[in-house]
C-alpha cells in the first residue's frame, strides 16, 4: 500500500535532498510540497495525504501553528515534524500541539523514514536522543511550582518585616538598619505588595503565622 | 502626561490656592499696601488659574475661567488710560508697569484658559515677560526705584502684589505643562534635563545677587560701582559652576545612553548572527548531510564518504552550539521560561552545579525586551555563582505577579562585598546586569557579605505585554 506524502520545509536545498530521499523508497508517494508556513493548511486540506513532513520553523506560518490547524482541520493526517532544534521545549511543543513524530535534521537521513513508517503504523516517533522520559521530565520542570511569597523578598525586605512585625516605627527601623527612612518606606511598600498585605495588623498576622515573631 | 507634567501641574493648582487665600487676605488687611480692587483682581486670577489647570478642564469651568483671564486683562487695559479709570480707596491707581504686567498675564491666563493650543506659545512668553518685569519690581525693592517707566511720581509696586504677581506667572507657565514653551522643559531628553537645571537658576542667581548687592548698597557696606563689580564676577562664577555641573550631569546621562545603545546593539547582533548561523548555514549543512548520505547509499564502497559525512556532523553540531550560545533560539520563538530551562541544563552539565528552580506565572509571553534582560542576567548570575561562589548548588527562583517579573538567584558561597564588585567593573558583570535591568525600567538587588553567601534578584515591570 502507497503511502502519500506532503514536504513542507523553507529551504529549497534541504527540500531537493529530503524528494530524493523519499524517492528512494518504493512505497512511498510524494503528493506535493510547501515552502510557505501559510500554504501548508490549505494545500494538506486539497491533498488529504497520510503523511506531512513539517519543518519546525517556517516564515509565514511556523510549524507549530500548522501543525495545532491542522491537527483541528485535518487529524487523520500525521504530522511528522523535522527540526534543527534538540531542546525537549521544541518537542513538547510539537507534541502538544498535536505531532506524531519529531525527527532531528541532524539525524541520520533514514530516520525520516522510519519514523513515516512508525507513524503510519500509528506509532509515535523521537529521534534518539530524545525519549518520552525527557519530555516528561522537561514537563514536571515546566510546570509552575507553588512559588512562597516570601521568598520573593529581599534579605533587606525581610529584615524591614521582622522589625515592623515588632512594632518599630520605619524612623526607628532606619536607625537600626543604617538606612534613610525614606528607604525604609520603599522596602515596606514593596513587601506589603509582594506579600499582598494591606494593613499593619496583616503585617503582624502573617508574621505570626510564619514564625517570624512569636507571641510573648 | 508624565509624571513630571503632572507634577508641575499640580505646582500650578497649589499656586492658584495661594493666590485666592492671598488675595482675599490683600484685599481685608490695609496694611498690604494693595487697593482691594487689585487684591482680588489677583485673587480672581488665581480662580481662573486654578480652573485652567485641571488635567481635564470641563466646560463650564473653561469658559468661566476664560471669562476672569479676560476680565483681568480688560483691567489693565483700562488702568493704563492716563486718569480715566476709577479711582478712590477701594481701587488705588494702578501703576503703568503693573498695568502692562496685567495686560500680559491676563492675555496669557485668557489663551491657557480657553485652552487654545496654538496660541500656547505666544501664551508662556507672554507670560515670561510678565514674569520678568514682575521680578524687576522684586530685585529693585531692596531698593528706592522710581518705578520701571522711571516716573517717580508712581508709588512703587507693593510687595505682596509682586509675590503674588510672580506666583501666577509661574503657575500660568505650569498650568500646562506638555505644550507651548513649557514642552521643551518638560521633555525627557538631555534637553529638557539642562532646561530644568539651567533655566530656575539663571532666573533666581542673578535676582539673588541683584537684591543682595542693593541691599549691601542701601545700607553703605560697599558703594555702587563696587556692587556691581560684585555682582558681575558672583554671576560668572555661579553660572560657570552650573554650567560646570550641568555638563556633568549631561556628560553622565550621555554615558550611560550609550553604553544602553550599545547593549541593545550588541543583542540586535547576536540574535541576528544566531539566526543566521542556525537557518541559513545549518540549512545547507543539512542538505549537505541528506545529499552524503543518499551518495553513501548509492556508491557500491560507502567507505571513502564517511569521513566526509563525520566531518559535515561535526560542523553542524559545532554551528547549532555556536547559534545556541549568541542567543538561544527558543527564547524568541518559545519564551523565557523555555529558554532558562535550557539554560540551567545546559550549565549543570558544563559546570557540575546544580540548579534549583522554582517559578511561578511564567508559562506565558512577556515583552521581547524583559525576556531578554531576565534571560541574560540569569546567565550572568549562574556564571558568576560558577566562576567565584565555590558551591555544588545554586537556587534560581523566577514569577510574574503584580505587574512584575521578579528573578532572584541564591548560593551559600563564599560571598562577596556588593560595593567593591560593582566597582571592580566587567569582571564580576555586575554593572552589566544593572544595566539589562535598567534598560526595562527594572532594578537590581545584589546582598552578599564575605562568607554569607549571596542573593542577586532583579525586579522588572510588566507594561505592555505580548
Amino acid at each position: 500500500m502507497l503511502t502519500t506524502i506532503v514536504l513542507a520545509d523553507d529551504h529549497q536545498v534541504v527540500l531537493e535532498g529530503l524528494k530524493a530521499l523519499l524517492a528512494a523508497e518504493p512505497d512511498f508517494r510524494l503528493v506535493g510540497e510547501a515552502s510557505d508556513g501559510l500554504r501548508v493548511v490549505p494545500l494538506c486540506v486539497e491533498l488529504r495525504p497520510q503523511v506531512l513532513v513539517l519543518d519546525l520553523m517556517m516564515p509565514g506560518l511556523n510549524g507549530l501553528e500548522v501543525t495545532r490547524q491542522l491537527k483541528q482541520r485535518l487529524p487523520e493526517t500525521r504530522v511528522v515534524v523535522l527540526s534543527m532544534h534538540a531542546s525537549e521545549a521544541y518537542v513538547s511543543e510539537a507534541l502538544r500541539g498535536g505531532a506524531w513524530a519529531y525527527v532531528l535534521k541532524k539525524s541520520q537521513a533514514k530516520e525520516l523514514v522510519t519514523a513515516i513508517r512508525e507513524v503510519v503504523a500509528g506509532r509515535r516517533y523521537l529521534s534518539p536522543p530524545l525519549s518520552e522520559q525527557g519530555i516528561e521530565s522537561w514537563q514536571s520542570k515546566a510546570r509552575a511550582a507553588a512559588l512562597d511569597p516570601f521568598e520573593t523578598l529581599t534579605q533587606r525586605e525581610r529584615e524591614v518585616l521582622q522589625l515592623a512585625a515588632e512594632g518599630q516605627t520605619n524612623v526607628e527601623i532606619g536607625e537600626r538598619l543604617r538606612i534613610g527612612k525614606r528607604t525604609v518606606e520603599t522596602h515596606r511598600a514593596s513587601l506589603m505588595r509582594k506579600l499582598a498585605l494591606r494593613s499593619q495588623a496583616d503585617l503582624i498576622r502573617y508574621a505570626l503565622r510564619r514564625g517570624i515573631i512569636s507571641v510573648e | 502626561m508624565t509624571a513630571l507634567a503632572a507634577r508641575f501641574q499640580t505646582c500650578s493648582r497649589a499656586a492658584s490656592v495661594l493666590l485666592i487665600a492671598s488675595g482675599a487676605v490683600c484685599a481685608l488687611v490695609p496694611a498690604s499696601g494693595m487697593a482691594p480692587s487689585g487684591a482680588l483682581a489677583l485673587a480672581l486670577a488665581g480662580l481662573a488659574l486654578g480652573l485652567a489647570s485641571r488635567p481635564a478642564p470641563g466646560r463650564l469651568g473653561r469658559s468661566a475661567a476664560t471669562v476672569c483671564a479676560a476680565a483681568l486683562m480688560g483691567a489693565g487695559v483700562v488702568a493704563l488710560i492716563p486718569h480715566r479709570g476709577p479711582s478712590g480707596a477701594f481701587f488705588g491707581r494702578m501703576e503703568p508697569d503693573i498695568a502692562v504686567s496685567l495686560i500680559l498675564a491676563g492675555g496669557a491666563l485668557t489663551a491657557t484658559a480657553a485652552g487654545a493650543r496654538r496660541l500656547l506659545l505666544s501664551a508662556h512668553l507672554a507670560a515670561l515677560a510678565a514674569l520678568l518685569l514682575s521680578l524687576l519690581a522684586l530685585s529693585g525693592y531692596a531698593d528706592t526705584v522710581k518705578g520701571f517707566f522711571g516716573l517717580a511720581a508712581y508709588r512703587k509696586m507693593p510687595w505682596p502684589a509682586v509675590i503674588m504677581f510672580n506666583l501666577l506667572c509661574l503657575g500660568i507657565l505650569f498650568a500646562r505643562p506638555n505644550e507651548g514653551l513649557m514642552k521643551h522643559v518638560t521633555s525627557d531628553g538631555a534637553g529638557g534635563v539642562m532646561a530644568r537645571r539651567l533655566l530656575p537658576a539663571s532666573l533666581l542667581i542673578p535676582l539673588l545677587l541683584g537684591v543682595l548687592a542693593l541691599q549691601g548698597h542701601r545700607v553703605r557696606v560697599f558703594n555702587a560701582t563696587f556692587g556691581i563689580s560684585l555682582l558681575v564676577v558672583s554671576s560668572i562664577v555661579m553660572f560657570a559652576i552650573l554650567t560646570w555641573l550641568t555638563y556633568r550631569a549631561l556628560d553622565r546621562s550621555d554615558r550611560e545612553r550609550l553604553r544602553l545603545a550599545a547593549i541593545l546593539l550588541e543583542e540586535a547582533e547576536r540574535r541576528h548572527l544566531a539566526r543566521e548561523l542556525h537557518d541559513e548555514i545549518g540549512q545547507s549543512l543539512t542538505a549537505l548531510k541528506l545529499r552524503l548520505e543518499l551518495l553513501a547509499r548509492a556508491s557500491p564502497d560507502p567507505a571513502p564518504v564517511a569521513p566526509a559525512q563525520a566531518l559535515c556532523d561535526d560542523l553542524l553540531s559545532r554551528v547549532q552550539s555556536l547559534s545556541l550560545d549568541l542567543r538561544p533560539a527558543m527564547l524568541d520563538d518559545l519564551g523565557l521560561l523555555p529558554a532558562l530551562l535550557w539554560l540551567f541544563e545546559r550549565y549543570q552539565g558544563q559546570t557540575g552545579v546544580a540548579v534549583h528552580f522554582e517559578h511561578a506565572g511564567l508559562d506565558r509571553r512577556f515583552a521581547r525586551e524583559v525576556e531578554t534582560a531576565a534571560f541574560r542576567i540569569a546567565q550572568e548570575a549562574l556564571t558568576n555563582v560558577a566562576r567565584h561562589a565555590g558551591v555544588g548548588e545554586v537556587s534560581v527562583r523566577a514569577w510574574a505577579r503584580n505587574g512584575t517579573l521578579g528573578l532572584a538567584i541564591e548560593d551559600r558561597g563564599c560571598g562577596f562585598v556588593p560595593a567593591a564588585a560593582f566597582e571592580s567593573g566587567a569582571s564580576s558583570g555586575l554593572s552589566g546586569m544593572r544595566e539589562r535591568a535598567a534598560l526595562v525600567g527594572g532594578q537590581l538587588t545584589v546582598e552578599s557579605a564575605p562568607g554569607a553567601g549571596a542573593r542577586l534578584s532583579a525586579e522588572m515591570p510588566l507594561r505592555e505585554d505580548r
